[in-house]
């Protein structure tokens, strides 16, 4: 590690490397807090160069490394590597060129997801994905993670609007993918590096696809006495034939820990709320919300709300993209999880998450992108309890095969990062995960780039999830 | 076209995972009007044409490689749903698995996105006769790599499709086409990029080489009209519809009306560009179309290959070779070549399947 | 957040720091709208770090001297409780945090006597006139002095206003709505008593009778907010004998006084029971001017004529953040016939000002009050309205080389409709 450190050394100052304990400290973790590991370096590059000259050493060292936007990820992504480095991309945050006729601009990966947006604004335009989170999240983790929000439902993830790459890849080669346009040549090169998790090296560019405003919104809130009546009303609404920009559902306690962060004038009573959007041409949407009206009046709604203005429609979605932070104040620790399940299967999930809650004597906040059937379970606890992490981590493994089991996925948007490669093998032949690792090692033969991360097996010194590891039980790891 | 191969039909996966293995080099042939290289190994996979799983609540559809496009569509429309992305170019005989390999999407992809935003699973084979199923069957899955995005336009050659599945959307209510016609091409240029950065939300807007837009709207019935009024205020002129409006509407982009003798290439661009790539293409490329909102252009040449391949390394741009009498692929830059080539040594290390580029280097 | 701060290890008056440390869940929320996380990117200069690193401290696995740097750069401006959805009130962290590392540290001589100027002169009206005076003769040489002296001098005012003496007593004009006692703060005395004079012409006017205590001082703030709470603990004593109880509120115009003593009950939590009752009457009366106008109906002054005039406001962080208050001074405003508010991009930014952050951190304290200045002016107000003296003297200080300075004044001062 020595000769590699020093190299380092001369690649950046001491105001932008840190290896003092005090300022790696607040690096152990990402939004996943239960795991940490210490890395043995975090650099701050200005501009590319630095980058692939970091990459270069990391390669000829064989030292892995991750890549850390904003430390967001739920599925411990930016986690750094035991004996690894943490790149942090904080400043490469400038927006390089906005090109209006094209809809696109060109942005370095440290930019803030929403920063793109209110650049954008005076040119009409804006960029569609919208994670909760996107007041901090980087495009950089959104591209990793190919990350979704509440109006993916008809806009698509984050891979929908990347259509250009410059890459430097794990040994410093810089390759560029994709182009200018929404089509491609040859294999979808951008599609398969979003996604990869940090796997494939850094975007060190990124050419964003962005879309006019719609000219007008419809908001409506319609709130039902069981989680069950609100995931069955998705089916109605879905069955008539309407594409909302968005289908979201909320339960109570996510109601409850929302009104008391931002005062969204959600109705407290319900057991459940069900927020629909529709977006586009005012005359499109005012004849799409006449057919709306028609199939909510289908289903047993309590109450129903319109937003009357902008504002009113910003508050609403200020409380949803609150809600799992929000869910701190409920509760001192909790896990989220984001499993996928048929959208026919909505109201048997949740029966079954919240019979498996009780079971465990454990309260489960739920919040998620209905439309989708991507759901996201909040599992809260209170780890000063003794035992009650463990428990809390079996529940979310029974809800991931639950969501297995009904024909879904166990991540819809977090993507698998440490916390659910174990799980990768239930989902994935070996045959397929090998397949998996064959072009991760033709990227990466070190396999340094963001090492012991979604695919299972290689598993250095990776914390795993069943019962501590032998380096946690040495001290030399640790959750806290 | 008096090709002699022999064209195997396999019935089982095991069976085609032999024939790959077995086979120093391998093509698929859906379509016996397709050029093949020579000497390969030519797979049909007639055997394989099952509707895996449909269940139209879902949205979603799973079918087999070799499952007829034309009888996919049917199936949708039967329940109301439709593949948002507008399969281009098919025929009777046209098969999933070469809709997903030549990647083509057709005007209708404007308002939500081209093929590879519709895929979400995906199996094939690779060129060691592995079986590998990537993605999964739910609109949204993050878990793994994203294969399904990575075989569109792969043209076969990183392995054979056996499987997939597709999101697909509800039918809208209403649909109209209609055409803005200009004085001239810069003029309709001008409008599609206005349009573009409007708030109208256009199922196609594409422009041909004499200046009018092409334009087909969708949604509920009672606002079609209104909409359209709203874009002849906007545009300055009024519409002329088009009257061969059925369900499903193509471009009128189609392949059997141009000779064999030309290439049609399929050039992604970005909208302002085409200015460009008209005035220099016009000469010897007699038939152009500027699709999906003007990302990528349909250009009909009769220019020799190489010289085509020189004038779009000039314009910075790539294209893929839809038809023609050529083996080659991909003209023009090639600045994915080398992440390409990385991949194609991980699913394909013998290098079996076809090569996209030219000159790839020989496994080592 | 999980931690293993032992059950021993913090005194009552630092039990406090556990509940913000539970609450946080890392989600990092808060970042993009810290000053310093916005201006130099890394986790150990934003709230989630600092936390972090709070709580590795008093778990006792990092000495606080190590992570020093990274709780002075923290200005206090608590946008990060604004932005944090989880309820993680970090002033009742960071204040006491400071106090207890206090204890700890050691300070070079410079240091302590910069801490010791600013705190023997800014709270004492005459030692500050004096100061300025002398500060006036060093300005020219303030880039040779050691840096943490060079920017007293530099921010040093120039000229000091000439001096009000304010009568104990101001009765309502009209009929008789309410009762207040008037905090007249020290810095805001000495640079610009005309905030407090126009104060109590709008009170009187609104039929609100104004008592100014004579024998009140500095509130403590200033104390509090870096970590000298036993200093700040006797300005607040002093103040607790010398207002009347019989009143319905302690009226102050500074953000900054009016944040530090709402939370004397967190500065007495760890004192005897009368102290602590004593401090929670006191605090639970105190009111911005805004908020207190707003709640009694605040009765715009006559004017002939409207003329038409755009107000670029700007929101104080120790009144939108520490006190939540953003729709009472825009409301009153907009009360006046011809007053339209604009809004500046980035609000919930800090100026730089920030107690005495200006004068401890120079070079981020810049930053921001330029970065402040430029949206200030990008909304092309005819004048700059806030509810602030500290941010008054850094925005002014940081438009001093425009072309067209546009004016700046407290809210008060338009609400007094003199302007
Ligand atoms: C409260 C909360 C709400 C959330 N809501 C959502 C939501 O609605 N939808 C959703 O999808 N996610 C959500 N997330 C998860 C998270 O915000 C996203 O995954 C986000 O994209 C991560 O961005 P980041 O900048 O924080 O990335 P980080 O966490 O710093 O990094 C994430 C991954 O990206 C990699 N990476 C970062 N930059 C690059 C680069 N330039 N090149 C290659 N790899 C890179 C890292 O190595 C790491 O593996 C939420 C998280 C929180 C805490
Ligand atoms: C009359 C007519 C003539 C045409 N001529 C041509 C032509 O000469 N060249 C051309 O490219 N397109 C041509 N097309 C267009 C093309 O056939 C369509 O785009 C069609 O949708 C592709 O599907 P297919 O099943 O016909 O595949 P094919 O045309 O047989 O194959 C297209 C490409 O996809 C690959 N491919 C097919 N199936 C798979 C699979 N399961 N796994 C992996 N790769 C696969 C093939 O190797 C080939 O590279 C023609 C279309 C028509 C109507
Ligand atoms: S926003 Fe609140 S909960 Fe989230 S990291 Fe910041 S302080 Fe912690
Ligand atoms: S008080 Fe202000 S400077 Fe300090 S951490 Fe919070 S936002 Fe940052």
């Amino acid at each position: 590690m020595t000769p590699f450190l020093e190299k380092l050394r001369q690649l950046y100052p001491s105001d932008r490397l840190y290896e003092d304990e005090a300022r790696l400290t607040p690096y152990v973790s990402d939004g996943l807090t239960v795991f940490r590991q210490k890395p043995v370096a975090v650099v701050m590059p200005l501009d590319s160069d630095e980058i692939v000259a970091t990459l270069k050493l990391c390669h000829e060292f064989s030292v892995p490394f991750v890549a850390r936007g904003s430390g967001t990820s739920l599925s411990g992504g930016s986690l750094p590597i035991d004996e690894g480095i943490v790149i942090s991309l904080n400043r490469l945050n400038q927006i390089l060129s906005i090109d209006p006729d094209n809809r696109t601009a060109r942005v370095q990966p440290g930019v803030i997801n929403a920063h793109v947006s209110s650049a954008v604004v005076q040119h009409g335009l804006y960029f569609a994905p919208d994670p909760s989170s996107q007041s901090v999240c980087t495009i950089g983790g959104n591209l990793a993670f190919n990350s979704g929000g509440a109006h993916c439902l008809k806009y698509g993830m984050t891979s929908n609007h990347v259509l250009g790459l410059k890459v430097a890849l794990p040994d410093g080669e810089i390759v560029h993918l994709g182009n200018d346009s929404l089509e491609n040549v040859g294999p979808d090169c951008v599609g398969l590096f979003v996604g990869s998790e940090g796997l494939f090296g850094i975007a060190l560019e990124i050419q964003l696809r962005l879309l006019p405003i719609p000219e007008s919104f419809r908001t409506i809130l319609a709130s039902y006495e069981s989680l069950e009546a609100a995931g069955e009303a998705v089916g109605t609404v879905v069955a008539s034939g309407i594409l909302p920009g968005a289908m979201e559902i909320m339960d109570k306690l996510a109601i409850e820990a929302a009104e008391a962060a931002v005062n969204a004038g959600y109705p407290r009573n319900a057991e459940a709320l069900l927020i629909i959007e529709l977006d586009g041409e005012a005359a499109a949407v005012e004849a799409e919300f006449t057919a709306l009206s028609t199939a909510i009046e289908q289903t047993q709604a309590k109450e129903i709300r319109i937003a009357q203005d902008n504002e009113e429609r910003l508050l609403i979605w200020k409380g949803r993209k609150s809600a799992f932070s929000a869910v701190g104040r409920l509760s001192p620790d909790y896990l989220v999880q984001d499993g996928v399940v048929p959208r026919s299967k909505l109201g048997e999930a949740l029966k079954e998450i919240s019979r498996l809650g009780s079971e465990a004597n454990l309260h489960v906040a739920n919040v998620f992108h209905a439309g989708d059937g991507n759901l996201h379970p909040l599992i809260l606890f209170d780890g000063k309890e003794s035992g009650a992490l463990e428990r809390a981590e079996n529940l979310a493994g029974k809800i991931l095969r639950l969501c297995l089991k009904l024909g879904g996925s166990i991540t819809g948007e977090h993507g698998v990062g440490v916390e659910k490669k174990s799980f990768m093998p239930e989902m994935f032949s070996e045959n397929d995960l090998e397949a998996f690792k064959r072009i991760r090692q033709a990227i990466d033969p070190r396999e340094i780039s963001n090492r012991g991360k979604m695919l299972p097996g290689n598993e250095a010194p990776a914390l795993s999830h069943s019962g501590p590891h032998p380096l946690e039980q040495a001290g030399l790891i640790s959750r806290m | 076209m008096g090709n002699d191969f022999k064209l195997h039909v396999p019935d089982t996966i095991s069976v085609l995972k032999s024939l790959v293995r077995d086979s120093p080099s391998v093509s698929i042939k859906a379509r016996d009007d397709s050029p093949s290289p020579p000497n390969t190994t030519a797979i049909t996979l007639a055997a394989f044409q099952k509707i895996v799983e449909y269940q139209p609540e879902e949205y979603t559809i799973t079918v087999e490689a070799g499952a007829k496009v034309s009888d996919v569509i049917s199936i949708l429309a039967e329940q109301g749903q439709y593949f948002p992305f507008d399969p281009l170019f098919i025929d009777k005989d046209s098969t999933i698995g070469g809709i997903i390999a030549n990647g083509y999407s057709g005007p209708g992809a404007n308002r939500y996105g081209i093929l590879r935003d519709f895929i979400i699973g995906l199996s094939f084979i690779d060129g060691q006769g592995n079986h590998i199923k990537t993605g999964g069957k739910v609109v949204k899955n993050a878990a793994g790599f994203d294969i399904p995005k990575l075989m569109v336009g792969s043209r076969g050659s990183l392995g054979i499709i056996t499987e997939s599945t597709f999101k697909v959307f509800p039918l809208p209510q209403a649909y109209k086409t209609i055409l803005f016609r200009f004085d001239s091409f810069e003029k309709g240029h001008t409008a599609l990029l206005a349009l573009g950065r409007s708030q109208f939300t256009l199922d196609a807007l594409d422009l041909d080489s004499k200046g009018t837009l092409i334009i087909r709207l969708s949604g509920q019935a009672a606002s079609i009209d209104t909409r359209i009024q709203a874009l002849e205020t906007m545009l300055g002129s009024t519409h002329d519809p088009l009257s061969r409006d059925k369900p499903f509407w193509q471009v009128p982009l189609n392949l059997q009306s141009y000779p064999k003798t030309g290439l049609l290439l399929k050039i992604p661009n970005s909208p302002t560009a085409i200015a460009e790539i008209d005035a220099k293409l016009a000469p010897n490329c007699p038939h152009r179309r500027y699709s999906i909102g003007g990302f990528v252009s349909w250009i009909y040449s009769e220019s020799e290959v190489n010289d085509l391949s020189q004038s779009l390394k000039e314009l910075d741009l790539s294209a893929q070779i839809a038809s023609g009498d050529t083996l080659e692929q991909v003209i023009g830059t090639d600045h994915p070549k080398a992440f390409y080539n990385r991949i194609k040594q991980a699913l394909d290390p013998q290098q079996k399947f076809i090569a996209l580029y030219p000159k790839t280097p020989s496994s080592t | 957040m999980l931690h293993k701060i032992p059950d021993t290890a913090l005194a009552p008056e630092y039990a406090g720091m556990i509940k913000p440390i539970e609450a946080c869940v890392h989600c990092g929320f808060c970042l993009p709208t810290c000053p310093t996380y916005s201006t130099m990117g890394d986790e150990m200069n934003s709230p989630r770090g600092r936390i972090f690193l709070i709580k590795e401290t008093l778990e006792g696995r990092i000495n606080s001297s190590d992570i020093e740097p990274f709780i002075d750069n923290c200005l206090g401006c608590l946008a990060c409780v604004t932005s944090c959805p989880s309820g993680v009130e970090y002033g009742e962290l960071i204040t006491p945090y400071r106090d207890w590392a206090e204890s700890k540290r050691k300070r070079s001589t410079t240091e302590k006597l910069q801490r010791f100027a600013l705190l023997k002169t800014i709270p004492y009206p005459a030692r500050f006139r004096a100061a300025s005076r002398i500060a006036r003769i060093f300005k020219p040489i303030a880039r040779y002095l050691p840096k943490e002296f060079g920017a007293m001098m530099e921010l040093a005012p120039t000229e000091l206003p000439p001096k009000i003496d304010f009568k104990g007593h101001y009765p309502a004009l009209g009929q008789q709505r309410g009762r207040v006692a008037l905090l007249i703060g020290c810095a805001q005395q000495t640079l610009a008593p005309r905030i407090n004079a126009a104060a109590i012409r709008v009170l009187t006017r609104n039929g609100i009778e104004v008592v100014v205590p004579k024998s009140q001082g500095c509130c403590g703030s200033l104390a509090m907010h870096i970590g000298e709470s036993q200093e700040a603990r006797q300005a607040a004593r002093k103040n607790f004998d010398a207002f009347p109880t019989d009143i319905d509120a302690v009226i102050t115009t500074a953000a900054g006084c009016g944040s530090g003593m709402k939370e004397y009950t967190h500065l007495f939590s760890g004192q005897d029971e009368d102290q602590r009752t004593q401090a929670n009457a006191f605090s639970s009366k105190v009111m911005d001017i805004c908020e207190y106008l707003d709640n009694v109906g605040f009765i715009p002054p006559k004017k002939n004529e409207s003329t038409a005039i755009k107000v670029a406001y700007h929101d104080a962080c120790h009144l939108a953040h520490a006190q939540k208050i953003r729709s009472a001074p825009r409301k009153l405003l907009t009360s006046i016939p011809g007053i339209e508010v604009l809004e500046p991009d980035e609000w919930e930014i800090c100026c730089g000002s920030a107690g005495s952050y200006n004068i401890e951190h120079p070079d981020t304290a810049k930053i921001l009050g330029q970065r402040k200045v430029s949206n200030l002016y990008a909304t092309g107000a005819d004048l700059i309205a806030t509810g602030n003296i500290g941010c008054l003297a850094q925005i002014e200080f940081h438009s001093k080389d425009k072309k067209a300075p546009i004016p700046l004044v407290h809210t008060i001062e338009l609400l007094d409709g003199e302007i």
